[in-house]
């Protein structure tokens, strides 16, 4: 990391420094994800062709797989933050890792939910023990369990630290979780089971879903602002609360 | 082929509104309270510093 | 090194007097085996082709058990303060806590699981396999549990949320566990998989103890 960056990094430290931050860039960022939205759908309904086997069910991937995409992404960024809780005790990463979590269990649930209802016309049933929706399976509920031990801990500073260990280590068993979860999958895999990656993704599917992508990026990040900016008003509130109560 | 398969993919779709819709609605209702909260929070701190 | 045996010898004394503390677990594990058959009917074939999976699954549910009080009985009397305070390395104190409670809980289940293959009219090949399967991770068990337990220490009714956290992470060590038992009903070549198995242990054992010594140490605050 540069001195630039960390320098910058540091600034935002300091909550005024970003709620000024927030408050310029949350508006703009809206508009944004709301233009590439309406981008991304169009190319998707209206100039990606049917895929040849799959036929008109693509459409589904233009929000499946972006799903899936911010599903491993959000968890990324949330194991940076548990990084900068535990060792720089950086105040803002414990609010980013706790208003990321329902962020990142949202798009999970979205990609099992499109996953099944791609999977019943594809493979024949809602559910298929395949490797790719088992491993986003664990993934969900590991999301579950830190937003379960989150809200347990009432104490906010002991929740924002047992949360970043907890988070820290779903992130180094991930790999181990889907690598077993894989070698598990070839002993069962039927054969005859339509792989959902399919054998060919065609070159005017990738660019529609890559705006989609984005969306999804831009999405996150006007939503991950929006709560951020919310919890530290309330953490604020709760200072001035407490003063308050023993004022009296 | 379209026709057989409008309903999973409307369902897709729907599915992708009510879960993006209740991540969008939680965060601006969750911003909402919490200004109003923090409006509260000031507004009685101020009230007690200009009482005393 | 003698806070470590220290630890150890409180905590195999502790779970003697608790009522017989190895024995319970172990009939928590027959209880479980026992409902089998009127949960799948008495399809003796169906049975024995899902016994090392019963096997395991028992073994999992039954580590869970008693993790959720591992450390809070020493937090309510003192004695984590006291760990805390005593300058001694607190990964190896909590490496001593997981060393008894597997000895209490693993050890007895994987000695009990040919026995108790044989009600599951296992495959008479598999019965040594499945228990070296267990023999070798079962610890993983306890040492993923151990994280859970440390990260739920100041809850009062953690146990639901602590198998919440811990069961996913023990999924690998499901896997390649029955693996070797269902290689071995088969007449296939377990080694693969229970190299994995040790694997996974050993990689229990390398990051286990310090996460779990780095969230008793933040839980105090």
């Amino acid at each position: 990391m540069t001195d630039q960056t960390s320098g910058s990094l540091l600034r935002l430290a300091n909550p005024a420094v970003f709620n000024r931050l927030a408050d310029r860039v949350i508006g703009p960022f809206a508009v944004l994800t709301l233009l590439l939205f309406a981008w991304g759908l169009y190319g998707a309904f209206f100039v990606a062709p049917p895929d040849y086997q799959q036929g008109e069910t693509i459409r589904i991937m233009f929000i499946h797989v972006p799903a899936a995409w911010m599903a491993m992404f959000v968890y990324a960024g949330m194991s940076a933050s548990a990084l900068g809780t535990l060792i720089w005790r950086h105040p803002m990463a414990d609010v980013a890792l706790k208003c990321a979590a329902p962020l990142g269990a949202g798009f999970t649930l979205l990609c099992l939910v499109t996953g099944s209802l791609w999977g019943k016309p594809m493979w024949g049933t809602w559910w298929e023990w395949d490797a790719r929706m088992t491993s986003v399976l664990v993934m969900f509920l590991i999301y579950i369990g830190v937003i379960a031990l989150q809200q347990a801990i009432e104490e906010p500073n002991r929740a924002a630290r047992a949360v970043a260990i907890l988070t820290l280590v779903g992130a180094v068993n991930l790999p181990i979780i889907k690598f077993s979860v894989d070698w598990w999958s070839t002993l069962h895999q039927p054969a005859s089971v339509f792989r959902i990656d399919g054998p060919t993704i065609h070159g005017s599917m990738l660019g529609p879903l890559f705006i989609m992508g984005i969306a999804f990026l831009m999405l996150y990040i006007t939503l991950l602002m929006l709560a951020m900016r919310a919890e530290v008003m309330n953490r604020r509130a709760e200072r001035l609360e407490l003063l308050a109560a023993e004022a009296e | 082929m379209a026709g057989q398969y409008v309903g999973f993919i409307a369902g897709s779709y729907a599915a992708a509104i009510l879960v993006l819709g209740a991540m969008i609605v939680g965060a601006v209702l969750s911003y909402r309270g919490a200004k109003a909260r923090l409006a509260r929070a000031e507004a009685l701190r101020d009230a007690e510093k200009s009482g005393r | 090194m003698s806070a470590f045996s220290a630890v150890l010898k409180r905590d195999l004394r502790l779970a003697r007097r608790a009522g017989a503390g190895a024995s319970l677990g172990l009939m928590f594990f027959l209880v479980l085996i026992a409902i089998v058959p009127f949960a799948i009917g008495a399809d003796q074939r169906l049975i024995s082709r899902l016994a090392p999976a019963l096997l395991w699954i028992a073994a999992l549910l039954a580590t869970l058990l008693g993790l959720d009080r591992l450390f809070q009985s020493d937090e309510e009397d003192g004695a984590l303060d006291q760990f805390l305070l005593s300058g001694a390395s607190l990964t190896l104190l909590v490496l001593a806590k997981a060393l008894a409670h597997w000895l209490v809980t693993g050890l007895p289940l994987s000695l009990a699981a040919p026995v108790l293959g044989l009600m599951l009219a296992i495959e008479p090949q598999a019965m040594l396999p499945l228990a070296l399967s267990l023999l070798v991770g079962t610890p993983a068990l306890t040492l993923i549990g151990l994280v859970g337990a440390a990260l739920t220490v100041s809850l009062n009714r953690g146990g639901l949320l602590l198998s919440l956290l811990v069961v996913p992470t023990a999924i690998p060590t499901l896997i390649f566990g029955v693996a070797v038992a269902k290689a071995a009903a088969e007449g296939r070549d377990f080694a693969m998989p229970l190299t994995v198995l040790c694997g996974t242990t050993l990689f229990a054992l390398a990051i286990s103890p310090i996460a779990a010594a780095l969230a008793l140490r933040q839980a105090r605050g």
